[in-house]
């Protein structure tokens, strides 16, 4: 085909598609070449009548208040932002000798494990100077640990710390090493694998599972972050690294949970029940109105959408601040299953006395969240729907639910089947809220109150103990942003409090230990009774079911912050010191394992009590973290609607000419 | 560039960004659609092509090329991992369920519209990544091959020789198949 022939083309293919020429005109124009031209002519009107199509106003119109919702979002940030000083200011070395220094510190590490130097390489990021000497160190760690099911859970924490990194390179625009860190991850996750596989103890299996899922989750929904946060020239590969990732942790659950099931149990379905939970505020009532749940089931070469719920279910999300609604069960085939999807019909608010109809952009939900289901037993999934990001205000009387939604799964119930009749949304409220485990949740803004023992940030009160970190004293008007535990009695305990860094004359004192300047000294009676107050229990320990032990009889409540000292195990004697919280559990601050085991029991470890007892103590010390880790059954809320929900496409294009 | 300059560009790159969602919307959802052949989910598509446009606004750098091309680029990333993710995912339960989009006044002529799009689509899997996205972008994206060429980083002379060269393999996939009927006009 002749240079001239594809000029030729070129323009009447512009007078076609743009100009609105036909066929004969341009042929017209070029009679020579009209043989050659006409065909080729031709289909490309046959193409341009295929792509007739203009999408409907309402899809326009949705995409249009979505854009504007996300502006909105942006430009809020940014103003947040201008108005904080930087946090943290990093230091650059410029030196070259890393290898030198590297090894320098490992043997400094395996010296005294907490030389200062050591543990600053523990925030270093890929690519920095002491970055090699925390890899080495964790290598170091790892081999000292004995046991398989102790190097799995380092393994996950190592995954962890790698999803970490990502995000903090993201943050930094520094995307050179992004795809080796995401490498790094999914060899922790398959090494974590590999470790579990060789657990032979079922108790440790059964907590190597439960601490996979809430990684998963919890690293799942921060690479989603990270996504969409990546340059674009970056975030096909990041995207396509996520799914890796999260494949990874659905292969690594399935085998764990596989392993997990007792052989003499007799092959009955399980069965997933969902519930809806989580207010918002500032309105009188929100109903929403939800179609149908399915749960994806991934088993080995199967894989497919199981529908839970198939009715309507209509719910209020501001009731749901006392309780929490029911929205269907069904029996479904044991497996490891890793999204959900549910469709929402539509949405009222009651605003003023006023029903409002609220702006759906998007009518279906998909969450990505791995649990399992077990034969026999009974798996909840609590679709915690974030009430105040949920509902965007866009103007006078106008409202969209942009579902901000995050899966909360408990683990199996031990109880075997529940029967037919029994149905848990006529439970009492005690029972149902029980259920709950603690659910770590992510706040921010103005703090409006603070007392002795408490702060309120959104009209919410939360509650300081001695675990509660806090980058300075908290000062009433100033933003913060809130690491929290949402207790099962919908308490919330601070874990930490990062407040906006501001030029200050004189430090105050910590609100936990004194009173802040200025204040009453009197405290109204509901705030004396937040006060914290310690607790200390001594005896055996009777169950162990991360994030609760029981030890005496009592209800003990793990954080990550909780250390331990010793190697837990049911039947062991342990001292738990803790904060009393207001339901009588205790949220410990500090456990020692005291005593040996009195008669044999079943145990956490994979290995023989004889070798327990022996390399107890020395053992211990290494587990100390991971350990506290196993308490995190809360899972970290995914960060945005955008990200936990990827769009269902309902939207209907109309036969209209080309307008945009 | 000083904190209050910044600011200010990155309000005017997120006003054009608007401006473009009015202009170009149904031309990239069109875009979209020619590259996957699912209308409905091509609108979709559309739509978070804007948002992550005005997501990542900030990283956008004026080089004098008009900012639809980056547009499109966003749009040809975000349908490519939306092909990637329909191979990744093992059983077709999410094309089974996935009807195509009916407009309640026209259901015929939507559901003609979007046969014809996956028959074009379905041919256009014959030709050749360059190809596609040539032919797709002056097709649906309604540009000249100098547009295309800044979209895709050639020179025109390139574009006008993929066109070309695509639409005489497109031509011999799509009449084959239909010998004796005559071609929608």
């Amino acid at each position: 085909m002749s240079k001239d022939f594809e000029i030729i083309l070129d323009e009447c293919i512009d007078r076609i598609l743009i100009k609105g020429a036909t066929v004969e005109d341009c042929l017209a124009s070029y009679p020579e070449k009209a043989s050659e031209l006409g065909p080729h002519l031709h289909l490309v009107t046959r193409a341009n009548s295929s792509l007739s199509f203009t999408p409907s106003t309402a899809a326009k119109d949705r995409a249009r208040q979505r854009l504007q919702a996300v502006k909105r979002e942006l430009e809020q940030k940014e103003r947040i932002t201008r108005s904080s000083v930087p946090i943290r200011k990093r230091f650059a070395f410029s030196f070259r000798p890393v290898a030198v220094l590297a090894v320098f510190l490992i043997i400094a590490t395996i010296m005294a494990s907490s030389i200062g130097t050591v543990a600053a390489s523990g925030s270093s990021l890929p690519g920095e100077l002491l970055y090699p000497v925390k890899r080495a160190t964790e290598q170091a760690r790892l081999a000292l640990e004995l046991s398989q099911a102790g190097k799995a859970e380092l393994h996950l924490s190592y995954a962890e710390r790698r999803s970490e990194e990502i995000s903090e390179l993201v943050e930094r625009g520094n995307t050179q090493k992004l795809e080796i860190a995401l490498e790094s991850l999914n060899e922790s996750i398959e090494e974590a694998s590999r470790s579990a596989s060789a657990v032979q103890d079922s108790t440790a299996l059964e907590n190597l599972k439960s601490q996979l899922e809430n990684s998963a989750t919890r690293t799942i929904a921060n690479l989603q972050t990270v996504a969409t946060k990546a340059p674009e020239a970056k975030r096909s590969q990041t995207d396509a690294k996520v799914q890796t990732v999260s494949a990874a942790y659905g292969k690594a659950v399935e085998k764990v949970a596989s392993r997990t099931k007792d052989p003499h149990t007799v092959a009955a379905p399980g069965i997933i029940q969902f519930w809806a939970t989580n207010p918002p505020s500032g309105v009188e009532r929100v109903k929403i109105e939800v179609g149908r749940i399915e749960a994806h089931l991934v088993a080995g070469p199967e894989s497919q959408w199981v529908t839970v719920v198939s009715e309507p279910q209509i719910f209020d999300l501001v009731r749901l601040a006392e309780t929490q609604k029911f929205l269907g069960e069904q029996k479904a085939k044991p497996g490891t299953y890793t999204r959900i999807k549910f469709e929402i019909i539509r949405a009222t608010v009651v605003s003023g006395g006023k029903e409002i109809a609220v702006k759906l952009p998007s009518n279906s939900v998909t969450l990505v969240r791995p649990f399992t289901i077990e034969e026999g037993r009974t798996t909840r999934v609590f679709l915690d729907f974030d009430g105040e990001k949920s509902l965007l205000a866009t103007g006078q009387a106008e409202f969209i639910l942009s579902p901000n939604v995050h899966a909360l799964v408990n683990r199996p119930a031990q109880d075997g089947l529940r029967p037919e009749k029994e149905n848990p949304a006529k439970k009492p409220a005690e029972t149902r809220e029980a259920l709950r485990p603690p659910v770590k949740m992510d706040m921010e803004g103005t703090i409006e109150e603070v007392a002795s023992a408490s702060f309120t940030v959104k009209g919410k009160s939360i509650i300081i103990n001695s675990s509660t970190k806090m980058n300075r004293p908290l000062e009433k008007g100033e933003k913060a942003r809130v690491e929290a535990l949402l207790q099962s009695d919908n308490t919330i305990v601070a874990i930490k409090v990062e407040m906006e860094n501001k030029l200050r004359e004189k430090p105050t004192p910590t609100p936990a230990t004194e009173s802040k300047r200025g204040q009453p000294e009197a405290k109204p009676p509901q705030e004396q009774a937040k006060k914290p107050t310690t607790e200390h229990v001594k005896g055996n320990i009777e169950s162990i079911s991360p994030p609760q032990w029981t030890v005496k009889g009592r209800e003990i409540l793990l954080s990550k912050d909780t250390k331990i000292e010793g190697t837990p195990a049911v039947g062991f004697q342990a001292e738990v010191e803790g904060i009393l919280q207001p339901d009588n559990k205790i949220l410990a601050t500090n456990i020692k394992i005291t005593g040996s085991r009195p008669q044999p029991t079943p145990k956490l470890q994979d290995k023989p009590a004889g070798q327990q007892s022996t390399g107890q103590k020395k053992e211990a010390e290494r587990r100390t973290p991971s350990a506290s880790k196993a308490g995190e059954q809360g899972t970290r809320p995914s960060p945005s609607p955008s990200l936990s929900a990827s769009p269902k496409p309902t939207p209907k294009p109309s036969p209209r000419p080309r307008d945009d | 560039m000083t904190p209050e300059e910044k600011s200010e560009e990155l309000s005017r790159k997120r006003t054009s960004i608007a401006a473009l969602f009015e202009t170009h919307f149904g031309r990239v959802a069109r875009y979209i659609a020619v590259r996957i052949g699912d209308i409905a989910m091509a609108e979709d598509l559309a739509s978070e092509v804007f948002v992550r446009a005005l997501r990542s606004a900030e990283n956008y750098k004026d080089t004098g090329a008009p900012m639809e091309s980056w547009i499109f680029r966003i749009a040809g990333n975000l349908a490519i991992d939306h092909l990637r993710s329909m191979k990744r995912r093992p059983v077709p339960v999410y094309l089974d369920e996935h009807t195509p989009a009916v407009d309640d006044n026209d259901p015929e002529g939507t559901m003609i519209r979007q046969s014809e799009i996956e028959e074009l689509n379905h041919a256009m899997q014959r030709l050749s990544e360059a190809q596609r996205q040539v032919l797709s972008l002056r097709f649906a994206g309604e540009m000249t091959s100098e547009q295309v060429a800044e979209v895709l980083s050639k020179s025109p002379g390139a574009i006008r020789q993929m066109q070309s060269d695509a639409v005489k393999k497109l031509r011999q996939l799509m009449v084959k198949p239909q010998t004796g009927q005559q071609g929608k006009q």
